[in-house]
């Protein structure tokens, strides 16, 4: 019973905390009229880029808890009145949609805690640093951690979660895995023109399509990649929209630039996923080619930070040398045969099978494609992602069982902009309706 | 009047539709049996039980996450602060020791304690003479401590 108790705690918990921004020092940032969900899930973009720089600090977790609680108290203390008011007029207007993501929330925590189990990976690459963390030590001891080439954000904020729950047990880590995926998953749905109850069944529906606890809550860090997409998307349909560069603009372009810092540090692949996602903006915002071209600095930047962490804690600097031992040019030519690309489509073709949203990701395309609907700037981002998992498995050494166990998660970490897909469609059918 | 009864009757179908789509996700997150589950069973056994319908593990079988936590469970208070029993396993197969189970950083191994996991007594050369057995499951998995 109390651990019923204490994983809905959590969960309410997550929920006050990750609802009060940082941000409200600013005035604009008051005027910019975010939706609840949207507002949570800039602020743990703030919190968890905030905790990612203290532990740069080499600090340990109570030392970067302390300093959180303490930002927390004072942005509460300065603006609770404000934040009551104001949260209580987004709350009572959205009341379904909160609540119903809660119980979905709940349902899956429990599910996580009874599954319990964790993915040969987790326990392989993940678990040891989440334990470095849990157990008070800091980045420099995660060269004993195992694994040391892999980043660690992951494993920071889902020991932090289990420092704080009221539970000592392992899985009260990816708990907080749970309300990430949730709350990044309904702010993208959020998007569809329908009313709240609505977006209720589509949140349901996507749920019952993608819900797989392997995939999701067994320690990978894919749900971390898949989330952090799933909030990118959401900004990039909003900068869709807006005509000239004001205060959203830039709010969701700060959002996007905290989401890619955050996908560098979750998984070695991040990097280049975080340079297609830029890329991609070239094709959403022509008008602003400048500006683009410094957020993709900005990015390149990051990149080069985690390079500069890395060397400075003796982390091996390494481009996942357990699936590509040999990395001179000579190795990576003899790999480029047409028998490796058929497994590689063989197996992509399969996928779709594996998959239901991923088949009917086609079929949207498909009917998008003979509506004439504009999507560049998906397509772009969709054609470089798989090229890039086309090239990864085209190199990778034991090419056939790595495309086996691997595949899926990949195709999983991209499976947001699927769902834009139904977002595209979906919107532009009511406004040719209309 | 007939749009209000249209508007009416679309509701109710999205109400009870929603509703059916909440009972299939339910369902599919057993989210009763998993409530009940929590309700009845510690951590310990929805642990065993959870590994034990894992393929790569069981109770003491493959990896044996289950015999290791049982392990941890029944002697932690006796183990050395931050040293862990050496898991040795000898299933034909080779497997990882999970021994982030005990939930120590980088902990010492200590040899002087071992956990002997897929022991056959008829195949394996492993002198359990030089040993106390401090915990057995069924000749199969076991407890060691050296003699002194």
């Amino acid at each position: 019973m109390t651990e019923l108790f204490f994983i809905f705690l959590n969960l309410i918990l997550l929920t006050v905390f990750f609802s009060i921004s940082p941000l409200v020092f600013f005035k604009k940032y008051n005027l910019l009229n975010l939706n609840f969900f949207e507002n949570t899930t800039t602020n743990f973009l703030i919190y968890f880029n905030i905790i990612l720089f203290l532990s740069f600090l080499n600090l340990n977790l109570s030392q970067i808890l302390k300093i959180i609680f303490l930002i927390f108290l004072i942005v509460l203390l300065i603006n609770i009145k404000k934040e009551i008011v104001k949260y209580q007029k987004i709350i009572l207007n959205h009341k379904v949609l909160i609540l119903f993501v809660l119980f979905i929330s709940f349902v899956l925590s429990i599910d996580v805690a009874n599954k319990i189990f964790i993915s040969w990976d987790s326990e392989k690459f993940w678990t040891s640093k989440v334990l470095n963390f849990y157990n008070g030590y800091k980045i420099e001891n995660l060269s004993d951690a195992g694994n040391p080439h892999y980043p660690y954000l992951g494993a920071l904020i889902t020991s932090i979660n289990w420092k704080i729950s009221f539970i000592d047990y392992e899985y009260a880590s990816r708990l907080i895995l749970v309300f990430i995926f949730c709350y990044s998953l309904i702010t993208l749905i959020d998007n569809f023109k329908i009313n709240d109850n609505k977006k209720v069944l589509f949140f349901l529906l996507f749920l019952i399509i993608i819900y797989d606890y392997d995939l999701l809550f067994s320690g990978n860090q894919e749900i971390l990649i898949f989330s952090f997409i799933a909030i990118i998307m959401n900004n990039y349909y909003k900068i869709k929209f807006i005509k000239k560069i004001n205060s959203n603009y830039f709010l969701n372009i700060f959002s996007i630039i905290l989401c890619c810092n955050l996908i560098i540090w979750t998984k070695q692949e991040g990097m280049f996923y975080v340079i297609f996602l830029i890329v991609t903006l070239f094709f959403l915002d022509r008008k602003n080619t400048k500006l683009n071209t410094l957020y993709l600095l900005i990015t390149m930047s990051l990149i080069g930070v985690k390079i500069l962490v890395f060397y400075i804690y003796n982390l091996e600097i390494s481009l996942n040398k357990s699936v590509i031992t040999d990395l001179s040019l000579t190795s990576l030519l003899s790999k480029i045969t047409i028998e490796r690309i058929f497994i590689i489509v063989e197996y992509l073709v399969y996928a779709h099978f594996q998959s239901l949203l991923l088949l009917s990701g086609l079929l949207i395309y498909t009917l998008i494609k003979l509506v004439k609907i504009k999507i560049q700037y998906l397509e772009i981002c969709i054609l470089l992602n798989l090229l890039f998992l086309l090239g990864v498995y085209l190199l990778v050494d034991n090419q056939e069982f790595n495309i086996k166990h691997g595949i899926n998660r990949l195709i999983f970490n991209i499976t947001p902009l699927i769902i834009m897909l139904y977002l595209e469609y979906f919107n532009n059918s009511l406004k040719i309706k209309t | 009047m007939i749009l209000n009864r249209k508007f009416i009757k679309n509701k109710k179908t999205s109400i009870i539709f929603l509703v059916l789509l909440i009972f299939f996700f339910l369902k599919l997150t057993n989210f009763p049996k998993n409530v009940y589950d929590l309700l009845k069973d510690n951590y310990e056994e929805r642990f065993i039980s959870s590994y034990n319908n894992v393929f790569y593990s069981g109770f003491c079988n493959k990896s044996s996450h289950g015999y290791i936590y049982h392990i941890y469970k029944k002697f932690s208070k006796t183990m050395n602060q931050n040293s862990v029993p050496k898991i040795i396993n000898l299933d034909p197969i080779k497997r990882k020791k999970p021994y982030w189970i005990f939930l120590f950083h980088d902990p010492k191994i200590n040899q002087d304690e071992i956990i002997l996991l897929n022991y056959d007594q008829s195949l394996s050369n492993f002198d359990l003479k030089k040993y106390e057995i401090l915990d057995n499951h069924q000749n199969k998995c076991l407890f060691l401590r050296k003699n002194d």
